[in-house]
């Protein structure tokens, strides 16, 4: 098994674990009022984009790019 | 001076204890309108890098240029699920706060300091095995440059934290009186935020 391949696994089991929460918080936020609730929503939700650019390149759909030789 | 500081609720202690509800809610909201204001002047900060960042891609014939790597996108995303991590315990301890469980605010910000730390370890040992450097190009500038001011942010972030843990434990904030922490949990989110585009831009795209 080699590191990229353990990195990989890391990277989409914990972008699915950490995105879980992220949306659970939001979901639980977003019936709240409060100027530091909305900033806080827009962080979440920009934290659960994170999320999914962590999983895509966990499950090497995006970023596997090599070095540039031409 | 002194007359000065106690108007403006400082001369006792940490000042907040003597203030009524009402004060404390007018302070806390002129507090926030200016945390709020450092925020955007930060995230001009950033966002006038980033750009200059696209700028030198699109003039650029090949990205990254002939003989330069990427940094490794595989340990970048557990790098960066590390510090998306930490924004949710972050969140996490304020909520513990919030809710008057004061042994579980300070594990989680505990948890919070020690991802911020592996977060800026991983990003040193980043540092030592890129094949890039600061003057060789104009990935390696960008790379260092907008990563290395993140990485300022991260560090200060985890002062931030630290402090706040230590004026905590000294009593400074109660469940209801905890602006200090508010901001410093909205900085930390904007630390994550702001990984989130380099991220992207350095790594995926």
């Amino acid at each position: 098994m080699d590191t990229a391949y353990i990195a990989d696994t890391i990277g989409a089991i914990g972008a699915i674990v950490v995105g879980f929460f992220a949306i659970r918080f939001l979901r639980k936020e977003w019936k709240l009022k409060g100027a530091d609730i909305g900033v806080t929503k827009v962080m979440l939700t920009l934290l659960v984009i994170g999320c999914v650019e962590a999983l895509l390149v966990g499950l090497r759909i995006v970023g596997q790019t090599p070095l540039s030789t031409h | 001076m002194a007359v000065q500081t106690e108007a403006l609720g400082h001369g006792h202690g940490y000042g907040h204890e003597a203030m009524t509800q009402e004060e404390y809610v007018e302070q806390r909201d002129l507090r926030f309108l200016g945390f709020l204001l450092f925020l955007f002047t930060d995230s001009i900060f950033f966002t006038a890098y980033i750009f200059a960042a696209l700028y030198l891609r699109s003039a650029a014939p090949v990205w990254p240029p002939v003989g330069v790597e990427r940094p490794d996108v595989n340990l970048g995303a557990v790098n960066a699920i590390i510090l998306f991590g930490s924004g949710i315990t972050a969140h996490y301890a304020m909520h513990r706060l919030k809710e008057s469980r004061f042994i579980g605010y300070v594990w989680f910000t505990i948890v919070t300091i020690i991802l911020g730390s592996l977060f800026l370890g991983g990003q040193a040992y980043e540092y030592a095995h890129i094949h890039a450097t600061w003057s060789g190009s104009t990935f390696g500038a960008a790379f260092f440059t907008l990563t290395g001011l993140h990485g300022f942010h991260v560090l200060v972030g985890v002062v931030y934290l630290i402090v706040t843990l230590l004026q905590s434990v000294a009593g400074k904030y109660t469940p209801e009186r905890h602006f200090g922490l508010t901001a410093a949990t909205l900085y930390w989110h904007f630390v994550d935020v702001i990984w989130v585009v380099l991220f992207f831009l350095f790594y995926i795209y």
